[in-house]
């Protein structure tokens, strides 16, 4: 792999460039983990789930690389093992328990610093945190494929296309889903509807 | 577009699929304005909220990790270091127990080399004194007999 490629791979614009040996594969590894690890997190807001999420991504990716059609990006396809991944984990019935438990641990802890960016006052900052909070408490109510396009859509900025090819649905069956998760999410806020 | 934005409207617009027709309703419409900035700010708040969530966690993970690796590579040098203190141990062991075994030895060979020296100091009569004792002898005759050959 040329240097360029490599720097596209670590920029995160990955394209289709397929990596010939252990080291390339370590350089998209890197570059493309964060994102799986978000991902998971996200939908499964448990770290040590989220971990082991994305090392079990890896490694299938890893192993299953001849299998790897080139019809999409390697960061989508990386997204799709994620995404099937974390499907799996929720359909285990173990982990439903464990899920109400989850539900406790609020990301907006996490928000602070980048919050308080001097332009909000503190009153509409606190305002600003319990709207996330809202939509956090939303985007877990949501069932699971809304929830998925929810968060590939609103978290990780992927295209509906993108989306698509990640989640193995049509477009239009994205843009319903996310349709009616931004209408539940919507309503939880107390706008529209 | 005279009345306002509908619901899927709505959702279009947070994902980002913005009709011409949309956007001109939007540059007139104040409430519907309004209504799309909160949704827009909530959901880019909660973007931002996820992202730097995960980056911490990642960032802990991560310091797990490294403390986990610290962790099992103290406990190989923890074994590697008992293996050396107790090569140490069991080799200064071998060498003080040679050691004294030859003690003795070297002692009595010590003392006996000590009592040749202190023979020879006390009978020996240096190089340079020796042409002086053929002639002078402790006994008078031989001595001056042999000065006057």
């Amino acid at each position: 792999m040329d240097g360029m490629a490599a720097l596209r791979l670590t920029a995160g614009a990955i394209g289709t460039v397929a990596p010939a040996c252990a080291e390339d594969f370590a350089l998209v590894a890197l570059a493309c983990r964060p994102r799986v690890f978000r991902y998971a997190l996200a939908s499964l807001r448990d770290r040590d789930a989220a971990e082991t999420i994305a090392q079990d991504c890896l490694t299938r990716a890893y192993n299953g690389w001849a299998g790897f059609r080139r019809d999409c990006s390697v960061e989508t396809w990386l997204m799709r093992i994620a995404v099937n991944l974390v499907r799996d984990r929720l359909r285990d019935r173990k982990l439903r328990f464990w899920k109400r438990v989850q539900a406790t641990a609020m990301p907006v802890e996490a928000m602070g610093a980048s919050m308080g960016d001097g332009a909000r006052s503190a009153e509409a900052q606190l305002l600003l945190k319990e709207r996330v909070e809202a939509v956090w408490e939303a985007a877990g109510r949501l069932p699971e494929r809304q929830r998925t396009v929810f968060l590939l859509r609103f978290v990780e900025d992927m295209e509906l296309l993108e989306i698509a090819a990640a989640t193995g649905m049509k477009e239009g069956t994205v843009k319903t889903h996310l349709f009616r998760a931004v209408r539940a999410v919507r309503e939880r806020l107390g706008v529209g509807v | 577009m005279s009345r306002h934005l509908s619901e899927r409207q709505m959702s279009e617009w947070a994902w980002g699929e913005r009709s011409p027709e949309m956007e001109r309703h939007v540059g007139e419409c104040e409430a519907c304005r309004a209504e799309l900035h909160r949704t827009g700010e909530a959901l880019a708040a909660f973007r931002q909220c996820a992202r730097e969530w995960s980056a911490e966690q990642l960032g802990a993970a991560a310091w797990k990790t490294e403390r986990a690796r610290a962790w099992v590579t103290f406990r190989r040098l923890r074994w590697a270091c008992v293996a050396v203190l107790v090569f140490l141990f069991a080799g200064t062991a071998v060498v003080w127990r040679g050691h004294r075994a030859e003690a003795p030895d070297a002692a009595a060979a010590d003392a006996m080399l000590l009592k040749q020296v202190d023979a020879d100091v006390f009978e020996a009569v240096p190089d340079s004194m020796e042409p002086l004792v053929k002639l002078v002898s402790w006994n008078g005759g031989q001595a001056s007999g042999s000065s006057q050959n």
